[in-house]
């Protein structure tokens, strides 16, 4: 029988405590201390729920994030924050990646840069304050998972006004998420997951596949002991889960199976990681209708493991909802493996 | 436009004081107007003006009731200016409103720009500010005294037609979403850093509980003395905005292309139900205020490449049956910003009431000065309005909102010319800022307008 694992993707929703935090922080009502001690409220909140849930590995959910890319802006070298971007369809932006120069990163980091300090933002508006991290709150013994983005899509998501060449690009991003992967595996993070919406919306041909098994190669060079995962979404998973079969370095890919026809995903001999838990609407799924797709769906793609997620970051949707649709990944995994 | 979403990191002021009013001598408030004049009046005074000099763009106001038109211009003018909807909210109208402490520099503040504006309640504001505790009838006359002075902010700029910088709004989303039956919020969403929106979740089918924007559509049309347009926000993006609980329900197909037909279908239902029961009936009661141009935003018009026909769909099922010629014709904008209007050609063709298409495009454009191809690329999509046949106007763009830099008048003259050049006439040109200044401070708001109508006034001697 195939085993059935959970676990939450993505950038979680902020507490509305947190959100009157940060709105403070950025009228000058409150300091960076408040709101530092209210991310980690949030965070250690969100993983008692994943415990309570039942999840198979625990997320610290990203509280303290302003956006997937913000903390690498913020310290590696040869990147800066560039203007609002739209993040694909959905009415939320993040900063593009400015890459200014030969991009490094000369140490893992786990806390945004002090105010004055390099890479800092200079308004203190929306800066980045508290800590990015999380998971010491995560008890031992539990799969502490970290969430990251693929360098291929940091590379595609970025304004190259230095490389002029995708490929140096993104290896060379690469290599600045390794270095942030041993630091987390140094941690104790057993499982990463890279999330990657660009090639599942705009596809990837063979040389980008190449380029992109490659950036992940180097991504993960070295870090043993840590499970990688691929999680794509908002655009077609299918061909993404064929393309990336032969690479070694990662585990198995996530599939949004909102945008993605089950009948078309073959996971022979892999992981399947399956996006059933919608991040894009207030709706609640219902645990059985969930895990009776989970079953079909472990068959019918002959995946060696099963990993059922959320399709998309579950900060699109507020944490009231959040919250129950932790618990619907939880709930629907147990039934589904029959515990 | 009300709350804009899309903000890049502001550059320091470069000419800003340059443009601003002149600060009178005395700092005696000016003489107090406790009362604006009767709309009649306002009425009778716009009419009379329309007999003047005034080159109208064909399509700006041809068949147009009087209020919409402009003030009369001393010369003849052919690039009408207007401004796109929300300006800065100052710290006296927030904290006065908001029960925060107002420090002597907001008064001051209220103080200085009410004379510079020339605005008629001053006193009667600076009174409210200083009380210790102002009742919710205080804090109502400061929001309409607050609407007063961005309807003299736009006027004392020089635009032709203004509206009240949308003072009294919240947000644009939430602004009109608490106004539908069957919206209902589980909390905040976030769109960037730490800014977030209330999103909405749809459980019943959607209706128009009242109408909204009625109060400052009077109050704007009874003391603005240029001609007003009312910005409201549109069906597809209050739609899109909005989580489906209701059309969609449960996807009980997961992972198949009928489940994702079906989703389609249901944002099909959704829009059009909104369109058909929430904005049209808005936009009747708009009109039976007197609103005769109203400009519908649609900042999430090009987000979703496939939906086009939606955008329009939505967009003809809102104006249905409104007049739109003879002397209470009503005139349509279409405000759409920051996204690829590639994808919502050729859908736009088949707009069926859209006058005007007010577009951001100086963000995207070089600053060079120059009306070629080659020096106006941020204005090469106006291609597209001549190969699909789209008629109307063009609210042009024409200083970038996101950056405090001001534009010299020769840069918007430029691109002014450029784009009646593509389109053919300079009677299809409007100049505008690309959205709402809400994001700079009012200094800055102020010379981006100068330049603005300074840039049309040197286009015009182009010509």
């Amino acid at each position: 029988m195939v085993e059935f694992e959970s676990w939450l993707t993505g950038i979680y929703p902020r507490s509305e405590e947190l959100v009157a935090a940060t709105r403070d922080l950025d009228r000058g009502r409150a300091g960076a201390l408040a709101v530092g001690e209210q991310q980690n409220d949030d965070a250690k909140r969100l993983i008692q729920l994943e415990l309570d849930s039942d999840l198979t590995a625990v997320s610290d959910g990203l509280v303290g994030w302003q956006d997937i890319f913000r903390p690498f802006l913020e310290h590696a070298v040869g990147l800066s924050v560039g203007p609002l971007t739209r993040n694909f369809d959905n009415n939320n932006f993040y900063r593009r990646p400015i890459v200014r120069g030969a991009v490094r990163l000369d140490a893992p980091f786990f806390v945004p840069p002090a105010a004055g300090k390099r890479g800092a933002q200079e308004s203190s508006v929306g800066r980045s304050v508290g800590s990015y991290f999380h998971h010491d709150a995560i008890p031992e013994g539990v799969p502490r998972l970290a969430v990251l983005p693929s360098p291929y899509w940091f590379a595609k998501a970025a304004d190259d006004r230095y490389y002029h060449d995708t490929r140096a690009l993104t290896r060379a991003l690469a290599k600045a998420l390794n270095v942030q992967l041993v630091g987390l595996r140094d941690h104790g993070v057993s499982v990463v997951v890279f999330l990657e919406p660009y090639a599942a919306v705009h596809g990837l041909d063979e040389t980008e596949t190449a380029l992109f098994a490659d950036a992940i190669g180097i991504a993960t060079d070295g870090v043993t002991g840590v499970r990688s995962f691929v999680h794509t979404y908002f655009g077609d998973g299918a061909p993404l889960v064929k393309a990336l079969a032969g690479v070694p370095s990662i585990e198995g890919v996530g599939v949004d199976f909102f945008e993605t026809n089950l009948e078309d995903v073959d996971a022979s001999g892999r992981t399947l990681v399956a996006g059933a838990i919608a991040g894009r609407n207030s709706l609640l799924e219902a645990p059985t209708r969930i895990a009776e797709f989970a079953r079909r769906a472990a068959e019918s793609t002959n995946a060696e493991k099963f990993v059922l997620t959320n399709a998309s970051d579950l900060e699109l949707v507020p944490q009231k909802i959040a919250e129950k649709k932790v618990q619907v990944i939880g709930r629907a995994a147990r039934i589904a493996g029959g515990t | 436009m009300p709350t804009r979403r899309t903000t890049r990191p502001g550059k320091k002021a470069k000419n800003a004081k340059r443009a601003a009013p002149p600060k009178p001598a005395a700092k005696k408030a000016t003489k107090v107007v406790a009362k604006a004049p009767p709309k009649s009046l306002v009425a009778a005074k716009v009419a009379a003006r329309l007999g003047s000099k005034l080159i109208a763009p064909k399509g700006a106001l041809r068949d147009v009731a009087p209020n919409v038109a402009p003030a009369a211009p001393a010369a003849k003018r052919v690039f009408l200016t207007h401004e796109i909807g929300s300006i800065a909210k100052p710290n006296w109208r927030v904290k006065a409103v908001g029960d925060g402490p107002l420090s002597k520099i907001d008064v001051a503040d209220a103080l200085d720009w009410g004379q510079r504006l020339k605005v008629e309640r001053v006193d009667e504001l600076v009174r409210l500010l200083e009380k210790t505790n102002r009742s919710p009838a205080d804090k109502e006359t400061i929001r309409e005294i607050s609407s007063l002075y961005a309807i003299r902010f736009f006027e004392s700029a020089g635009l032709d037609i203004v509206y009240d910088g949308e003072q009294r709004r919240t947000e644009m989303y939430e602004g009109a979403a608490n106004h539908v039956e069957g919206l209902t919020y589980h909390g905040h969403v976030r769109s960037f850093d730490n800014k977030y929106y209330r999103k909405a979740s749809l459980v019943a089918a959607p209706r128009l509980k009242e109408p909204y924007h009625i109060e400052e559509t009077k109050y704007a049309l009874g003391v603005a003395k240029a001609a007003v347009k009312v910005p409201i926000t549109g069906p597809y993006t209050l739609m899109d905005w909005s989580f489906d609980e209701y059309y969609e329900g449960r996807v009980t197909t997961l992972g198949s292309a009928a489940a994702r037909e079906h989703r389609k279908d249901a944002r099909r239902d959704f829009v059009r139900a909104v369109a058909k029961d929430v904005i049209r009936p808005e936009i009747e009661a708009l009109v039976a205020a007197g609103a005769r141009w109203i400009q519908i935003d649609e900042p999430a018009a090009a987000t979703k490449p496939d939906e086009a026909d939606l955008v329009v769909e939505s967009f003809n099922l809102a104006t249905q049956g409104i007049p739109t010629h003879g002397p209470r014709g009503v005139k349509f904008g279409l405000h759409i910003c920051f996204s690829d209007y590639e994808t919502l050609f050729p859908a736009l063709a088949e707009l069926k009431n859209c006058h005007e298409y007010t577009w951001e495009f100086a963000n995207r454009d070089a600053t060079a000065l120059g009306t070629t191809r080659e020096k106006r690329a941020g204005y090469h999509v106006l291609d597209l309005f001549n190969e699909y046949g789209v008629k109307g106007t063009i609210g042009l763009g024409v200083v970038d909102v996101h950056v405090d830099t001001i534009e010299s008048p020769e840069l918007v003259r430029d691109r002014i010319l450029y784009a009646a050049k593509v389109l053919g006439s300079p009677e299809r040109v409007l100049a505008t800022p690309d959205c709402g200044l809400r994001t700079r401070s009012w200094d800055v708001a102020y010379a981006k307008l100068r330049a603005v109508v300074e840039g049309a006034r040197l286009a015009e001697k182009e010509l």
